[in-house]
């Protein structure tokens, strides 16, 4: 009897709430009550990631390289939270530990195609027929190849290693944000203020720089935040595939490979650091959706 | 004018088109029509009073906000599901529809009540053909059995309101259709069901002046062959020349109601003689329209030009099913316009007029032709080299929140002129507050958002930002096209008195007549990218040579000018 009372009462605090938030800073747990608790956990989730990224020694007693051959193939519970590999290193250690690569690669990779994808996406919004034409083909290119493909070619020229694989992440990511970019700009360049500030008199750069930018990036951080879990997805098949940090890195895909030949006998080698991976990936692709639904709401507005 | 028979109120309906159909086709009394909004429910139509007699055409007129359109859709039972709305009597063809549910509605419209929608391009539909449409009514009403006479009738209909060639019309889809044939079209779906009441809406607002003309002609026409029209529309000489009654509506109250003729020659209400005094004309000439003061300009200096264009000529290329051809929007193009003259553009769309705005300010390049701004070259030279002089021509858009920067505040949006010739920090400040003063906004204007401004005050920032670096020439593109009356008297009387005090030039284009006659001191006529006309714009509108000038003033509806 209580619950149905309390129910029809939420919902209007809850959007009175938002009324708030709206027109001036409410406080923090006011706004986060009006968050979906899918959105709440995958954030929750995220902000732990970043922690055990600065702090792995606070998370993790022993390192990820101690090998200990009096230990080998404890299950979880037995010999550290999540058991240990054959090698009788920790898997905890080694999975905490592993988030660095995961979040310095993708990082990396998505920053470096966000700033190539944006400068190509300028160049061929704001360029003649011909520049727009060339760039939108070869993005098209580019966009055809598979990254794990990309990343092939480039570690039989290169050699593997993790900046390898930053550049062929962030190849593969390029086309994504350059096609936006190209879109918004062509719209954004046509518009009656970037004409009207042509009768002031600014020089081509500033006019650029003030009034087509901005403009034209205002997706690409919504794509960023979807991409960087594709790029988190992406990196560890490469390593998977041995394209990427050399064992004994704890590099999550390396360890699944790793463990893959001992699943029969202890699953918990490989299991655990696909959990990560999923985990991750999972909340990333929540946080940045929602972000996306958000912006696109303001947009209709 | 002849008065309501009371006793044809009570008349029930008996057959439609009997001749015992009631003769007050829509008779309303005490109706309200109010919004929920965030503190409460908001009012759109307090106690309207109405009686439209069978065969007359009676007219609403108000602003932006004055509750004629949402009176208009509750006629037709189109007011959206957060409306709530009540009456003492709401009956159309002498049936109670007080009660009605949308499928008692949904009978009705049709065949009682037609309505032509305001858009003539959004209110069709782009994957049907216009056949299909017109046809809509008869079909859904089962009034004409059978394909072939569904098409026929179509046929019919659309002939009678005079689209050409209704055999090859009725197959074609609205974007094959100019913006006439496409009204024309849906007053022809309106009047498909032969409705007791034709509820138009703003029916020829988007139109050029001639197509204006002959879509009121036609409306004329169907009041003679005894069709009953309710008309809605801003604009008090689009209504003077069909409607025998006129309702003046603000805020939603109506406050004046007579013959057309009364409220156009003896209106009692101030509001109305307001409305009627904002209207410019070739009477309103030298005067403010906001008071019908005196408003004094110097004469232009004759030797002193500002700037010259000889001989322009733009094509483009259009690419069609027979390849690509060349669309001339402008063809030997010579124009001059003194030190504090101002100079009009007229023409439809089309003309060419948008085409010479682009050229003189500098956005498009003629493909032959020259233009001196101050005696310096201004095309055919490169950006470098003319980036200086831009300052000089400033344009004010038809649409200014357009023309904004979206995340610009006013202050940012007005300084940004500014910035281009290197006035910045205090005195860049000092300058935008005394512009934003000039235009009648003030300083604290400033850190506002446009979109909280109204169309008037977006207009006057736009203004603001124009006159910002002293400009010797200021392009007005349709200034005031997108304004209610009353708001474009004061931008035109805050423009007259801008022009008064700096002295400074302007090309003004417009496809308003009025307008033009009333603020400019020479007239371009353009039709077809050439000019047909120049001169005095009283000899030209007064005496004019060219029979396309003719044709444009013979089509413009006038109010006559109040004493």
């Amino acid at each position: 009897m209580t619950a149905t009372i309390a129910t029809p009462a939420a919902p209007a605090s809850s959007s009175t709430d938002g009324r708030r938030g709206a027109g001036r800073p409410a406080g923090l747990a006011a706004r986060l009550r009006t968050l979906p608790w899918g959105v709440l956990v995958a954030s929750a989730l995220l902000v732990l990631l970043l922690l055990v990224v600065a702090f792995p020694g606070l998370f993790a007693s022993r390192g990820p390289l101690d090998a200990d051959p009096l230990r080998v193939f404890l299950p979880p519970g037995h010999g550290g939270l999540l058991g240990t590999d054959q090698l009788g290193r920790d898997v905890w250690s080694r999975v905490v530990y592993g988030a660095r690569y995961s979040v310095l690669i993708a990082v990396s990779a998505t920053a470096l195609g966000v700033l190539a994808g944006v400068l190509l996406g300028l160049l061929a919004g704001l360029g003649g027929r011909v520049t727009d034409e060339v760039t939108a083909r070869g993005l098209d290119v580019v966009a055809a190849f598979p990254a794990i493909l990309l990343a092939i070619v480039l570690v039989t020229i290169v050699g593997p290693g993790i900046p390898t694989v930053i550049v062929a992440l962030a190849i593969a990511s390029v086309p994504r944000y350059a096609r936006i970019v190209r879109a918004e700009t062509h719209v954004v360049r046509r518009s009656a203020y970037v004409e009207q500030s042509v009768t002031f008199g600014l020089r081509r750069t500033t006019l650029v720089a003030r009034h087509v930018l901005p403009h034209a990036v205002v997706s690409v951080p919504i794509l960023a935040t979807i991409g960087l879990g594709t790029s988190i997805l992406a990196a560890s098949s490469l390593s998977f595939i041995g394209l990427g940090p050399k064992p004994p890195s704890p590099e999550w895909g390396a360890m699944l490979a790793d463990g893959r030949n001992y699943l029969q006998n202890a699953w918990w080698i490989s299991v655990f650091p696909g959990v990560a991976i999923v985990l991750v990936v999972l909340s990333v692709s929540v946080v940045g959706r929602w972000l996306q639904r958000r912006f696109e709401h303001r947009e209709h507005a | 004018m002849s008065t309501a028979t009371p006793a044809a109120l009570t008349e029930p309906r008996t057959e439609p088109g009997a001749d015992a159909a009631p003769a007050v086709v829509a008779s309303v009394r005490g109706l309200r029509i109010a919004f929920p909004g965030p503190d409460g429910p908001v009012t759109a139509v307090h106690g309207l009073d109405l009686d439209v007699e069978r065969g007359t055409c009676v007219a609403i007129v108000g602003e932006s906000g004055s509750g004629k359109t949402v009176t208009a859709r509750a006629l037709a039972g189109l007011l959206p599901r957060t409306a709530t709305w009540s009456a003492d009597t709401f009956e159309l063809a002498g049936r109670d529809v007080r009660g009605a549910d949308e499928h008692a509605w949904r009978r009705l419209r049709g065949r009682t009540v037609g309505f032509v929608l305001q858009d003539a391009l959004v209110s069709l539909d782009p994957l049907r053909t216009l056949g299909a449409e017109v046809g809509e009514t008869l079909r859904t009403h089962r009034l004409v059995k059978g394909r072939r006479a569904v098409v026929e009738r179509v046929h019919t209909l659309l002939g009678s309101v005079g689209i050409p060639e209704p055999e090859l019309r009725a197959r074609q889809h609205p974007h094959q259709l100019s913006g006439g044939l496409r009204q024309r079209g849906l007053i022809a779906a309106g009047l498909a069901g032969d409705p007791d009441l034709l509820v138009a809406d703003e029916p020829t607002t988007a139109l050029d002046v001639t197509v204006q003309a002959q879509i009121l002609d036609l409306l004329a026409l169907e009041k003679q062959r005894g069709a009953t029209i309710l008309l809605i529309s801003h604009d008090l000489a689009v209504v003077a020349r069909i409607a025998d009654r006129v309702l003046v509506m603000r805020g939603g109250e109506v406050v004046e109601q007579s013959a057309t003729d009364d409220v156009l020659r003896r209106p009692q209400h101030p509001y109305t003689r307001e409305l009627l005094r904002a209207v410019p004309s070739a009477a309103s000439k030298g005067l403010r329209l906001v008071d019908r003061a005196p408003l004094v300009r110097p004469e232009p200096e004759r030797t002193s030009v500002v700037l010259a264009a000889e001989h322009l000529r733009k094509a483009y290329r259009v690419h069609g099913r027979g390849g690509a051809t060349e669309l001339v929007a402008a063809d030997d193009v010579s124009l001059e316009i003194a030190r504090g003259e101002t100079l009009g553009i007229v023409g439809e769309s089309g003309s060419g007029k948008t085409t010479v705005a682009r050229i003189v300010l500098g956005l498009v390049e003629p493909d032959s032709g020259t233009v001196t701004l101050g005696g310096e070259p201004w095309t055919g030279v490169p950006e470098a080299r003319r980036r200086h002089l831009r300052r000089d021509v400033q344009l004010i858009a038809q649409d200014p929140l357009g023309s904004f920067d979206p995340r610009y505040t006013v202050g940012r949006i007005v300084a940004e002129s500014l910035d281009a010739v290197g006035i910045r920090g205090e005195e860049r400040r000092r300058r935008v507050a005394e512009v934003l003063d000039q235009v009648r906004l003030g300083a604290s204007f400033a850190d506002r958002h446009p979109r909280t401004l109204s169309g008037g005050q977006r207009q006057r920032v736009s203004i603001a930002r124009a006159l910002a670096p002293h400009p010797r020439l200021l392009v007005a593109d349709e200034p005031v096209s997108a304004l209610d009356v009353s708001v474009q008297a004061g931008i035109l009387d805050l423009l007259g008195e801008l022009q008064a005090e700096t002295g400074t030039s302007v090309l003004f284009i417009s496809h308003d007549l009025g307008v033009v006659h009333h603020v400019a001191d020479r007239v371009l006529v353009m039709t077809g990218g050439r000019v047909v006309e120049q001169g005095d714009v009283d000899d030209v509108f007064h005496r004019p040579q060219h029979e396309y000038t003719r044709t444009l003033l013979g089509a413009l509806p006038a109010v006559s000018p109040l004493g």
